[in-house]
């Protein structure tokens, strides 16, 4: 094969080789390897992208350069696909996917950082809730916040909802509360605010504007 | 060598492969509702992905350039001569093509280069891992680096010493050459005359400066000059010159005859024999005002003094009578809205003319007397229920002639420049870094690596990024920092001289780029 994506060109080394467009997923047995390097997670697979994406609901993004300029839009980033750090947390830790690190240097990756529960505690913590629900979450950056809550996959509905994980423990300033109200509103979404403590379950609120009584 | 046995596309193969792809088709749903159609769009959307996932990145082996990762060097050296990307990207370095390691991979993702380390090619995943190890480009610069060569910009790393500092860039600097000898046949001939007459005026004495004012030509159209002629050396500077960012003395106007000026003139007068340099070669005593108007016509205009006369130019004594019958013959009708505008010009406005003690001066010299007699007489009275209390007004009356230098006397916030105060900030080593020069597309075809020129934007590429244990810090993913303050903003600002600065905001594959725009408040002044 021309140069993939994964491995050395032409040598199908891995059981991961390139594979021809309609056969299923291999067996389950294979788990995806995501490759972490400096803090970001990469996959190189195909397969596995499509495992992650289609049985796990792990959408990441796929952050490849297209090979074409001109066909940028028509052919659609490539891979590699990289995860967010929630993502491949919480895929570590549900057995969905290995993390290896590149450089052996590296050590082990700390996730319980000095800090008892700054933002990306609390991120992973709603998104591990979120996520065992069944739902789909892709990054909120677009839209202020931090997922996007979709009721099945992104390619096929409408996002539900905006998520925010504010810290509980400070007081939020209503303004920025009623900001993040109006856009999840101008966008047609709810907005959630979300918080999921170490002991506790998940509890959400949801923040509407009421654009009728205006 | 034969790209790693790949096995060759055959051509229903490549022209299948060039067509679009198929995106999924249709309207999104709200919510899954269990029925065949969603499961079926589904199982086509994800036909789709996977195909799109797999899609092969087919290559024409012959136009494949080969190159060499040296990681010592951190470069890669090309083995094979360059393509057409050497016109944007590419330097070289001791007679060989090399390429940074962002353009590299770049390339490779392309498909234009075949790369190799020790004799053995590389996937696009190995240069991933292996190419993106330096500080300076690290998987989010390359990312960042990747879209804006996709959007067709010329993307080129930043490198501190190529931002002309501020006196060069008054100077225009710039256009000339800095060290590449290819520059100067692009010089503008305009400014270096100009730069040499800066110079001739700044440190010349003044009387010499009087005699050159007239060479400049009538800037000001100037009827009397001799008043301006001390003051006008500054003003001239600012016109003449691209003094960008420094405040000038604004030039005096001719029309208007600023109280200023007379007084200051004045003073000149009383005080020629002690400085010297001031000596004034008019004697305002002699200067008569020769009345032409319409009441008392002086109608005979006496041959002017040879010596006062360029050259070439004769002067001869008139009689103006002859024309006086001919003029005025009609009374002037007003509109009505010239009229309505008179009037209410009258409520403040007066002529100089009305003033009979004025009308009984018969030259300057008897003017300014009488000016400076009048000020000495005015007593102003202070209001002693303003000015005698703890707290007393910001400004007396005659401090300010219009509404809006008197905003501008009261103001407590003066506007402010991002770049004030900027140059003090430098030699932080915590500052933000500028990572790129970001070129426009259209520019390509004129573009030249050598002499790239300024660039359309520069680059400021912010990630969340774990350093090695050892090297220390952790910055907090970066939708969770705050704002770069405005002292760090300050700095980098300065560092980007002329261009202006955008930051990329790179969040775990998502990019989003973000600038900030100089803004200033509209000043509510109704004149």
């Amino acid at each position: 094969m021309a140069a993939g994506p994964e491995g050395v060109p032409g040598v199908c080394g891995s059981e991961e080789g390139s594979e021809t467009p309609g056969t299923p997923p291999g067996s389950p047995a294979e788990l995806p390897r995501v490759r972490r390097q400096r803090g970001r997670f990469l996959l190189w697979s195909p397969r596995a992208a499509r495992a992650l994406r289609e049985r796990q609901r792990v959408w990441g993004a796929l952050v490849g350069t297209p090979q074409r300029r001109g066909r940028a839009g028509a052919a659609g980033p490539r891979l590699p696909l990289q995860l967010r750090p929630e993502e491949a947390r919480a895929l570590r830790e549900s057995g969905g996917a290995t993390v290896e690190a590149v450089d052996e240097a590296e050590a082990e990756p700390e996730e319980t950082p000095a800090e008892p529960s700054p933002p990306s505690e609390r991120r992973f913590r709603v998104f591990r809730e979120l996520w065992g629900r069944g739902l789909h979450l892709t990054p909120g950056g677009k839209f202020g916040g931090d997922f996007l809550v979709y009721p099945g996959p992104p390619s096929q509905f409408h996002a539900g909802a905006v998520a925010l994980c504010p810290c509980s423990s400070a007081p939020q300033p209503l303004g920025a509360l009623l900001a993040a109200a109006r856009l999840g509103t101008s966008v047609r979404k709810a907005l959630l605010l979300c918080r999921a403590p170490p002991g506790g379950a998940l509890a959400c609120t949801a923040l509407t504007w009421r654009a009728d009584l205006t | 060598m034969e790209p790693g046995g790949s096995r060759r596309l055959s051509t229903a193969e490549q022209l299948a492969a060039r067509q679009a792809p198929r995106s999924p088709r249709g309207q999104k749903d709200f919510l899954p509702d269990g029925s065949a159609r969603q499961a079926e769009r589904l199982r086509r959307c994800c036909e789709d992905q996977w195909r799109l996932l797999c899609e092969e990145r087919p290559e024409r082996p012959g136009n494949l350039v080969k190159a060499e990762w040296k990681p010592e060097q951190g470069i890669v050296e090309l083995k094979s001569p360059a393509g057409k990307f050497w016109h944007t990207m590419g330097f070289s370095e001791r007679g060989k093509q090399c390429l940074l390691p962002e353009e590299a991979l770049y390339l490779l993702e392309c498909g234009s280069v075949q790369l190799f380390y020790r004799d053995v090619p590389l996937s696009i995943q190995e240069a991933y891992e292996t190419l993106l190890c330096q500080e300076a480009m690290s998987l989010s610069h390359y990312q960042v680096f990747s879209h804006l060569k996709q959007l067709g910009y010329i993307v080129l790393r930043f490198d501190p010493s190529t931002v002309p500092s501020p006196y060069e860039r008054q100077l225009n600097l710039e256009s000339h050459c800095k060290s590449s000898g290819k520059h100067h046949r692009k010089r503008r001939r305009s400014s270096s005359p100009r730069l040499h007459e800066k110079k001739h005026k700044v440190y010349e004495d003044l009387p010499e400066a009087e005699g050159t004012s007239s060479k400049d030509g009538d800037d000001y159209g100037n009827s009397i000059p001799m008043d301006e002629k001390p003051l006008s050396v500054q003003p001239k500077e600012s016109d003449a010159g691209s003094a960008e960012g420094e405040s000038m003395p604004v030039p005096l106007d001719t029309g208007q005859k600023d109280s200023v000026s007379f007084s200051s003139r004045q003073a000149g007068d009383q005080k020629e024999s002690s400085t010297g340099t001031h000596a004034p070669r008019w004697d305002f005593s002699t200067i008569t005002f020769p009345n032409v108007a319409s009441d008392q016509p002086c109608t005979h205009l006496p041959s002017p003094d040879n010596r006062l006369l360029p050259e070439n130019v004769l002067g001869r004594e008139v009689d103006a009578a002859a024309w006086c019958t001919r003029i005025n013959l009609k009374q002037e009708k007003l509109s009505r809205k010239e009229r309505k505008q008179r009037e209410r010009e009258s409520r403040y406005k007066s002529s100089v003319n009305a003033d009979q003690e004025v009308r009984r001066c018969s030259n300057w010299h008897e003017y300014k007397a009488l000016v400076q007699q009048r000020r000495q007489q005015r007593v102003w009275k202070r209001p002693s229920h303003l000015w005698d209390q703890a707290v007393t007004p910001l400004l007396r009356p005659e401090e300010v002639t219009s509404p809006a230098e008197l905003l501008q006397q009261i103001s407590v916030l003066q506007p402010s420049h991002i770049l004030d105060g900027a140059s003090r900030l430098q030699e932080d080593p915590e500052a933000m870094k500028i990572d790129f020069n970001v070129y426009q597309a259209d520019a390509v075809s004129k573009f030249k690596k050598t002499n790239p020129g300024k660039p359309h934007v520069r680059m400021c590429v912010r990630s969340c990024s774990r350093q090695s244990k050892e090297g220390g810090n952790a910055v907090l993913p970066s939708f969770d920092e705050q704002i770069p303050s405005l002292r760090a903003l300050k700095q980098v600002t300065y560092l980007s001289g002329d261009v202006p600065l955008v930051f990329a905001l790179v969040d775990h594959g998502e990019i989003t780029f973000y600038s900030l725009k100089d803004f200033k408040l509209p000043v509510d002044v109704n004149h």
